[in-house]
């Protein structure tokens, strides 16, 4: 399967927003979609907000702040600061620099800013709202495609629901406004897009079709395209995967001593075929109930490439991304292991860390 | 009901173990089964869960845990378990209740939209109420000897661990008095002083009555107000939650699966834990290549066959894929001088089957012998 030779017309808008819980490899697919847009000639930045900026390692660059920073040809990226953008925003937007000093700096403002949830998570909307819809006549710099890596709730409040829920408050004022065209912008189909991005396991695949309908229902639409990471399918395509355990186990039985050994090995085949399992279950409910978004299968790299670190990872999936490239899938048939037990060939690198 | 505060004073404070890690570790499975362990040793435990999976609230026998928890049948137990899943919205429901608002009161929060919103849409605050609900085990339960709470997942574990001084620097802070000057507008009532303050006060409400309109700062005080008794308990559990989680006696354990983004959020936690003061307590690497395997005598050679077979060369290469990454995440823990203890992948506990308690029970066993504590 070729999932690239329309990538960018599954996932047309200028704002992409890159969804999943923590450990499913969103930081890399939200990445690897940027690189392949940047690649593509277009001018890509890659917004995240975390607690620390974890792109610019995968390129070798110093950790970027809140002000975007350029890590490859046509690839920016930033680390989303509340504090910075509401700065920003009261004194180079409203130009209100001494209400901010007055009021928003005091020190009881501040501490309400930071507890309160769903005040962070409107300045980060209102801030992609100047990337994508305001920047290029403030500052004559635009971007093709601005890339969101976060979770879909922020700190704690759905960033989909965010602005009605504020709007119901009965503002008035500038904050008010702001809700409403953080509002306006989201509703935009052309302009905002997302894609999820899950695992072949258990919790998460149940996890995505329990999101599904809740963010069709908060967003309005349902999202142009889900990622299953760590894939099994496109390597079992060209390397079947025996779907019997017990015939696994006979074929190792004449081998291994151990009936220990025995059992364990069929305990991780089992483990193995589940994640076969799993994916086929999510298409599965996936064709069911939103037939038109595409599923697709992002190879699990480390198979082909153990050694891999994340910046080999990340290119893999691009790779794929961009033109499914079959080298990916490669298995080595004869890995050379006279080191295994040099450690040296087992250290993670002082960058991964 | 226990009088609020009562249960802090006690000498003998229930111990707590927290598990944390990146997303799809294990942390949730493990802390039930930890708990299950504890229970085995005679303690009563309370568990707090996060986003279970429905297959593990099945074997907890509970369809649907409720917020309060539900003590889990166990035969032939000397012990107890009560397990809880956190549900904020439900939790701040009961808690204006328990706050003894009038009827009219009540009704008018449930009418207030910054209520609605807190309770209904932002339910899934769960970092920021986390740390309430926590301390309000030993209020409710006078016999609880130990309290396992399963953590959000990844980096955000250190929002609840920090939080409880975040919210509480709100609650205690003077805005709120304020807000409630600014509703009320009584001067009659107040001092000297309370003027004096006021009149400066008075500039940042305007300021921030320009920002979000009059009607918005009546809604916000008319919220603060009538939940005035809800936050002062609030504030005093959120204070104990934080003494409880600096306890010499709390334990925090960091759970990795053989994955290297786990593991780099294993070590970051390891290292947060430390600026925080708080006990590092152990790392467990959890679905970990089983040892029985390796130790057989004849594994290299049959390994190195089966990469040569076509069907089974895919196989063959996921498990050398495997030894791998284990051993390199085992040297970068090692390295960090941490104490590990490694739970192999387990047929029951991954199978489709469903999942049975004492196999739960027995995982946590292993991590419970591991930390010297039986």
């Amino acid at each position: 399967m070729n999932p690239s030779a329309s990538l960018a017309e599954r996932i047309p808008q200028r704002l992409v927003f890159f969804l999943g819980k923590g450990g499913v490899g969103r930081t890399t697919l939200a990445t690897s979609f940027a690189q392949a847009c940047a690649r593509n000639g277009q001018k890509t930045l890659i917004v995240q907000w975390a607690l620390q900026d974890a792109v610019s390692t995968l390129f070798s660059r110093p950790v970027a702040g809140h002000d975007s920073e350029p890590i490859a040809h046509n690839l920016w990226t930033m680390n989303f600061s509340p504090d910075e953008a509401i700065r920003e925003y009261f004194i180079d937007h409203l130009k209100l620099k001494l209400l901010y000093n007055l009021v928003i700096e005091n020190k009881h403002v501040q501490r309400l800013i930071h507890a309160a949830p769903g005040v962070q998570e409107l300045f980060f909307l209102g801030r992609l709202f100047w990337l994508v819809c305001l920047s290029e006549e403030i500052r004559g710099t635009r971007f093709d495609r601005v890339v969101v890596d976060t979770q879909a709730t922020g700190h704690g409040v759905s960033l989909f629901t965010i602005a009605p829920t504020i709007a119901q408050f009965g503002m008035t004022g500038p904050l008010a406004s702001e809700c409403e065209r953080v509002s306006r912008m989201l509703a935009d189909p052309r302009l905002v897009g997302t894609a999820l991005v899950t695992l072949p396991e258990e919790l998460p695949v149940e996890e995505t079709l329990e999101f599904l309908p809740k963010l069709s229902r908060d967003l309005g639409r349902a999202p142009q395209a889900l990622f299953v990471n760590r894939s099994i399918l496109p390597f079992v395509e060209k390397h079947p995967l025996s779907m019997d355990s017990q015939h696994v186990m006979e074929l190792w039985k004449s081998r291994l001593q151990t009936t220990d050994a025995l059992r364990a090995l069929g305990v991780l085949h089992r483990d193995l075929r589940k994640r076969q399992h799993f994916e086929e279950t999510l298409r599965q409910a996936c064709a069911e109930r939103a037939a038109a978004m595409p599923v697709i299968s992002v190879p699990d790299i480390g198979l082909s490439k153990p050694e891999a670190g994340a910046p080999a990872v990340l290119q893999g999936v691009t790779e794929w991304l961009l033109n499914g490239n079959e080298k990916v899938l490669a298995i080595p048939t004869v890995h050379m292991r006279s080191d295994q037990n040099n450690s040296a060939s087992c250290e993670i690198s002082e960058d991964q860390r | 009901m226990k009088k609020t505060g009562e249960a802090h004073k006690s000498p003998s404070l229930p111990r707590l173990h927290l598990f944390l890690g990146a997303g799809g570790v294990g942390k949730t499975t493990l802390s039930a089964g930890f708990a299950l362990a504890l229970a085995q040793q005679g303690k009563h435990v309370g568990l707090m869960s996060i986003d279970p999976a429905k297959r593990l609230q099945g074997a907890l026998g509970l369809g649907e845990l409720p917020e309060t928890g539900a003590l889990l049948k166990l035969e032939g137990c000397s012990g107890s378990v009560r397990a809880s899943v956190l549900h904020i919205g439900d939790s701040l429901k009961r808690w204006v209740q328990e706050a003894g608002l009038s009827e009219a009161s009540q009704k008018k929060l449930y009418e207030n939209q910054l209520f609605r919103a807190l309770a209904e849409r932002l339910a899934t605050a769960t970092d920021t109420f986390a740390a309430v609900r926590m301390a309000e085990w030993p209020e409710r339960e006078a016999q609880l000897t130990d309290l396992v709470v399963d953590t959000a997942p990844g980096i955000h574990a250190i929002d609840f661990l920090s939080k409880p001084e975040k919210l509480s620097a709100f609650l205690d802070g003077k805005l709120i008095d304020w807000l409630k000057w600014f509703a009320q507008e009584n001067e009659s009532q107040m001092g000297m002083i309370q003027r004096f303050v006021k009149s400066g006060a008075k500039r940042i409400l305007d300021g921030l009555a320009e920002l979000g309109g009059q009607r918005f700062m009546l809604h916000f005080a008319e919220f603060l107000i009538l939940l005035d008794d809800v936050f002062a308990r609030m504030m005093k559990r959120l204070n104990f939650a934080d003494h409880w989680l600096r306890s010499s006696q709390t334990r925090c354990y960091v759970v990795t699966s053989v994955r290297y983004d786990a593991v780099q959020v294993a070590w970051e936690l390891s290292r947060t834990l430390k600026t925080l003061k708080m006990n590092t307590g152990q790392v467990v690497i959890n679905r970990a290549f089983p040892e029985q395997l390796r130790a057989d005598p004849a594994f290299d050679s049959t390994l190195e066959h089966m990469r040569q077979q076509a069907d089974e060369s895919f196989f063959a290469n996921y498990l050398d894929n495997f030894i791998i990454v284990q051993r390199r995440v085992q040297d970068q823990l090692g390295r960090a001088a941490q104490s590990v203890v490694t739970l192999p992948v387990a047929e029951h506990l991954d199978a489709q089957s469903a999942l049975r308690l004492e196999d739960l029970a027995s995982l946590g066993q292993r991590i419970l012998e591991h930390s010297g504590e039986i």
